[in-house]
Order: C-alpha cells, then sequence, then structure tokens
C-alpha cells in the first residue's frame, strides 16, 4: 500500500511537474512572441514617424528655396525698364510665391500666429502682377510702385536670413518637426514647439509690414470695403428685422419662427430659423437680416425636393416674380445651376439696358412645385446703387469688336459692369460668342479699350456656368 | 506551488492583456471607402468637401454643415491658408476629422452633406466669413479663444 501510494505520488509528483514546465515554456512563448510583435510595430511607428517628418523636411526646404527664389526676382525687379520684363518677372514671382505657399501649407504650422508672413507671401506675388498689368496698360512704372517693390525686395531677404536660420538649426540636429501636428499649442514638451516658435520668431520681421492698396484680389483694400446698401453705423433693432424676416417667410412659414442668434460678419445680421414641420426639426428656413437696411442677406430652406416638374424657364419666372413680391426690381438672369432638383439662378441688376452683375441675387428655386428655397443677396447689397455714375464710354462698339480676337464669332453684344478681382467696377462691352464649338463671353472695357476679361461657358443640362 | 501557477497565469494574463492592448493602439483605423456612384457632386472638390464635412459636422444642423464647407471655401479665399480646397483640408492639424480619420468615414445615404456643400459652393454662407471654428466644450487651444466670434451654429463657435 505505502509503495503504491508512493508511486501515485510520484506520479502525481511528475504530472504536475509536467504541467508547470509546460505552461513555463507556453508563457515564454507569449513573452517572446508578443515582445517580438511590440518590437515590430514600434519599427513600423518609427518609419511612419521618419516618413512624416521627411515630408515636413521637404516641404520646409523647398519652402526656403521658393523664398530665395522670390527675393532675387524682387531685387532684379527694381531695375526693369519694359513692361514686358516687369511681365515676365511677375508672372515668375507668382508662380513662385504660390509654391511657396503650398509648401508652407504641408507644414504643421496651422495655429503659428504668422498671418502677415502668409499675407507677404501671397502678396509678393499678386502685387508684383498687379504692377505688371499697369505698367502695360500706362508704359511705365510709377515711384510708389517702385518704393513698394523695394519694400517688399527688403522683406523677402529678411524672411530668406530666418527661414535659412531655422534651416541650420534642423541640418544640425538642435531640430525637428515631432512627428505630428497637434490642434492647439503645446506648451511643454514635444519637439514641434520649437519649430512653431521659431517661425513665429519669423513674423516678428513683419511686425510693420505695409498696407498694399492695388488693383488684386489680396489687396488691402477688399476687407475694408464697405456694403453701399447696408451702412456700417445703423442698426434697425430686433424687433424690425424680426418682421421684415416675418414678412419674408410669408405667414404659413413664420408660425414656428425663433431668434437664431446674431451673425457679426462682415455684413453684421439678426438671425431667423423655423420649422415649418409641425413636430420635426428636420426642415428649416433660415433667414439673415442685415442690422443696416434691414436687407434679407441670406435666405435657406432645407426641403428635399420631389420628383422635378418645372423646367428653367418656369423656374426663372418664379424667381423674378418672388422678387419684385419683395420689391426687387429691374433684375435679369444670367446663369444657372441645378443640383439635387434644386435650380439656383444669378439674378443682376439692370440699369438703363447696362447689367450691372456686381448687383448678383442668387434665388434657390424648388423645381417640383417652383417654391422659393433660398436667396443669396451679398453682392447686391455690397454693390447695388439705385442710379450709378458711369465712366465715359470712349470707344464704340464698333471700335470695341476690333479689338476682340478675330478668332471669335459674335452672336451678341452688349454694355456690362463687371468687377475685376479686386472688386473695382468697369464698365465693358460684352460680346458673346463661340470659337472652336465652345462659347465664351468677353469683355472690353468701353474707357480705356483694354481687353478685361474672357470667361468661358460651361454648358450642360444641369446649367450654364462660367470659368 | 500552486501560487507560482497562479503567479504564472497572471503574468501570462498580464502579457496578453498588454500585447492585445499594444495591437489596439496602434492598429490603423479602419477606413471605409466612400461610395463614389452615391455622390451627386460630380467634381473632385466637391467630394473632397463632402468628406470633410461629413467628418467634422455630420451631426450638427443643417446649417452647422453649409457654415463647416462655407469656412473651408472661405479658407481657400485666404491669404494665411492653403489656396486649394484639398490643401486647406489637408493642411497638418487643421482638422480633427482629418488627424483622426473621420474623413474617411462612409458618407450616409440619406445624408444632407452633399447638399450643404453645394449650398456653400453655391455662395451661401450662415457665418458671414468665418475662417475658424471650434467646439467650446472640447477646445483645447487657448489660442483659438482669442478669435473674434461671429455666429453660434450647434455646438460650433464660428470665428474670423
Amino acid at each position: 500500500m505505502e509503495d503504491t501510494n508512493g508511486k501515485k505520488k510520484g506520479i502525481k509528483k511528475t504530472t504536475s511537474r509536467k504541467l508547470y514546465s509546460a505552461s513555463f515554456i507556453v508563457a515564454v512563448l507569449a513573452i517572446i512572441s508578443v515582445s517580438a510583435i511590440a518590437v515590430a510595430r514600434n519599427n513600423e511607428l518609427n518609419t511612419y514617424k521618419q516618413q512624416v517628418e521627411n515630408q515636413y523636411n521637404r516641404a520646409f526646404h523647398e519652402t526656403v528655396d521658393y523664398v530665395r527664389q522670390i527675393d532675387s526676382l524682387l531685387a532684379k525687379s527694381r531695375l526693369i525698364s519694359s513692361p514686358e520684363q516687369m511681365a515676365s518677372i511677375s508672372s515668375e514671382i507668382f508662380h513662385e510665391s504660390f509654391a511657396a505657399k503650398s509648401n508652407m501649407g504641408q507644414l504643421p504650422i496651422i495655429d503659428a500666429n504668422i498671418d502677415n508672413t502668409s499675407k507677404f507671401l501671397v502678396q509678393a506675388g499678386d502685387y508684383a502682377f498687379a504692377v505688371s498689368q499697369k505698367m502695360a496698360a500706362e508704359g511705365k512704372v510709377t515711384e510708389e510702385d517702385t518704393k513698394q517693390l523695394s519694400s517688399l525686395s527688403d522683406y523677402c531677404s529678411k524672411l530668406y536670413a530666418s527661414l535659412r536660420d531655422i534651416q541650420d538649426k534642423i541640418y544640425s540636429g538642435e531640430m525637428r518637426f515631432g512627428s505630428l501636428a497637434k490642434e492647439g499649442h503645446n506648451t511643454g514638451e514635444g519637439d514641434e514647439v520649437t519649430f512653431v516658435s521659431s517661425i513665429e520668431n519669423v513674423e516678428k520681421e513683419f511686425a510693420d509690414y505695409p498696407t498694399l492698396m492695388y488693383d488684386g484680389p489680396f489687396s488691402e483694400h477688399i476687407d475694408r470695403l464697405e456694403a453701399k446698401n447696408a451702412p456700417k453705423d445703423q442698426d434697425i433693432g430686433q424687433d424690425a428685422a424680426r418682421q421684415i424676416a416675418v414678412d419674408f417667410l410669408g405667414p404659413e412659414k413664420s408660425a414656428s419662427m425663433v431668434y437664431n442668434g446674431e451673425e457679426n460678419g462682415n455684413i453684421p445680421c439678426y438671425t431667423y430659423a423655423a420649422y415649418p414641420e409641425e413636430g420635426s426639426e428636420e426642415r428649416v428656413c433660415y433667414v439673415n437680416v442685415t442690422r443696416s437696411g434691414g436687407h434679407v442677406l441670406m435666405y435657406l430652406d432645407n426641403r428635399a425636393v420631389q420628383e422635378e416638374s418645372l423646367d428653367f424657364d418656369a423656374a426663372t419666372v418664379k424667381a423674378g416674380e418672388f422678387l419684385q413680391a419683395r420689391g426687387i426690381y429691374n433684375m435679369k438672369q444670367s446663369y444657372y445651376d441645378k443640383t439635387a432638383g434644386v435650380a439656383t439662378i444669378n439674378f443682376a441688376y439692370v440699369q438703363d439696358d447696362i447689367v450691372m452683375y456686381p448687383d448678383l441675387i442668387k434665388v434657390r428655386v424648388a423645381l417640383d412645385n417652383g417654391e422659393i428655397l433660398g436667396i443669396e443677396s451679398k453682392g447686391y447689397i455690397m454693390a447695388h446703387q439705385e442710379r450709378r455714375q458711369l465712366p465715359e464710354i470712349r470707344f464704340t462698339e464698333q471700335e470695341a469688336r476690333q479689338k476682340v480676337n478675330k478668332g471669335l464669332n459674335i452672336t451678341k453684344s452688349g454694355l456690362a459692369v463687371i468687377a475685376t478681382d479686386s472688386y473695382r467696377e468697369v464698365l465693358c462691352y460684352e460680346f458673346h460668342g463661340n470659337f472652336e464649338e465652345k462659347n465664351f463671353i468677353v469683355y472690353i472695357n468701353a474707357n480705356t479699350g483694354q481687353g478685361e476679361r474672357i470667361l468661358l461657358l460651361i454648358e450642360s443640362e444641369d446649367g450654364v456656368l462660367t470659368m | 506551488m500552486k501560487r507560482n501557477k497562479r503567479i504564472i497565469l497572471w503574468v501570462m494574463a498580464a502579457y496578453i492583456a498588454a500585447a492585445s492592448l499594444t495591437i489596439g493602439v496602434e492598429a490603423p483605423v479602419r477606413q471605409n471607402v466612400v461610395h463614389a456612384q452615391k455622390a451627386k457632386a460630380s467634381s473632385n472638390d466637391a467630394q473632397l468637401l463632402a468628406r470633410a464635412v461629413n467628418g467634422e459636422a455630420r451631426g450638427e444642423p443643417y446649417e452647422g454643415q453649409v457654415a463647416v464647407a462655407a469656412v473651408i471655401l472661405n479658407r481657400v479665399k485666404h491669404p494665411s491658408f492653403p489656396k486649394s480646397i484639398a490643401g486647406v483640408i489637408y493642411q497638418p492639424g487643421a482638422f480633427t476629422a482629418v488627424s483622426d480619420g473621420q474623413i474617411n468615414v462612409a458618407i450616409a445615404e440619406n445624408t444632407t452633406v452633399y447638399k450643404a456643400c453645394q449650398d456653400a459652393m453655391n455662395g451661401w454662407d450662415p457665418t458671414g466669413g468665418a475662417i475658424y471654428y471650434y467646439n467650446p466644450a472640447t477646445a483645447t487651444n487657448d489660442w483659438i479663444w482669442s478669435r473674434k466670434v461671429v455666429k453660434i451654429i450647434g455646438k460650433h463657435k464660428f470665428a474670423i
């Protein structure tokens, strides 16, 4: 008995010992495999990090390179003597500053305070282009322009020097981008803080960067434009605004209307929201009424449109009636576009048969029942005047026609006011025509005889748009 | 011995847990491909814009979706930001939905984001020109608070 007992004990002992070593092996294997996975993952992660870092380095290197090019081009621009030279240099500056900007946009500096540096890069190209346009028209550079170009050139040299300093630090290993661009400033840890703050140091050179006013889309005067139809210092008050919104929506839709807060953008508004379907917040009508002038700046109804039963002509009639019912007269439709059963039709003001394209109102019409689903009248509120003082017409239509490229087969013509990229208004002859099976509109300035713009019409069954 | 075994078992369990955590943490976000044929918007840019708005504001009221699209378009025209829709959307750190992969989430069939983007592209801008927005409940950025708020929509503050 004792023997057998002892044997049994022995067997038990060996089994548990086997179990013990088996589990030990499993554990060791688990540890090894887990560590292997972790190491592999870590390597992979490092590869990604390195790749991101490399991307940043490339983008920064290219930025510095383009700034160097702009620097030398701006230096040269001070010695140009002919419009042709300026045209060639300005188009190069334009191209290089676009590329610099594009590379800067790939760096992890979203919240670095570098507004003036960014503005400089955009304006360098924009301004040089405007000067070249002016030279082409007037044959010479003004003293003011020369002074401005030389000032831009100085700023660019400083910018280049600062960027080179940062680049040296990156090459010497003093600074790294860090691999992640996070939202917000990461004060404390992380290498990217150093990069962001170095970039912000560059901005200090631009503290007294001048305000540039010129004929281009990024000129400073654009932000300062005041709405002709909504002078800044007036306020009709919330009660009056509310009444305007109610009248605009009509009794049915406005029954559920609530105040939706202020909108303090370029043209300050009181805003309202109405929920025309009872018990549902899915369909909403938004109305923004300007504090000054009490105009409906924006109206938007998000109703889903059912099967289409109206064509563009019928929709245009509905839109025109809607505008007239709200006291907006002499509007003529121009371009239109259709998406998801809604036609968006552009209307412009007409004064003595001359189309005033800057006085623009866009109207959305539901193509199922003709209901008006939206109004956007920023252009109209910014630019509209009952009677515009128009510049002198110094070229006859016949003379202007001679200035259009002979290739264009002109089918229609008239007078129109258009706005340039810098919102400068010019009176033009408008020539509609076709060339190699594409339709174009060519604008010739009626005062200077210069070609102002060429539009290519994109026509499809969904509308007519311009490019 | 029983204690030893238990310890070994615990150690194993801990390692396995740790391993699955490491894998879990580092596994790339699963990226659903957006079904292109559902896109009403025809152009390249419209599709990208819709994906960004879907990632950033699909739970927001309609006005908020139009507003987010408008902010992206306003940035394209602003000197401080890249000059293309893709440049603005993929600017490092600019949008949470891009940083965390939400931009790749499939756009639901009954969505309003395409419509909202179309309205923004046609010029409707409920913010009156905003170039920033943030959620005051989650914004960790001191600097963003210094921008002038022009409109509040849903849980977002829109600023210039």
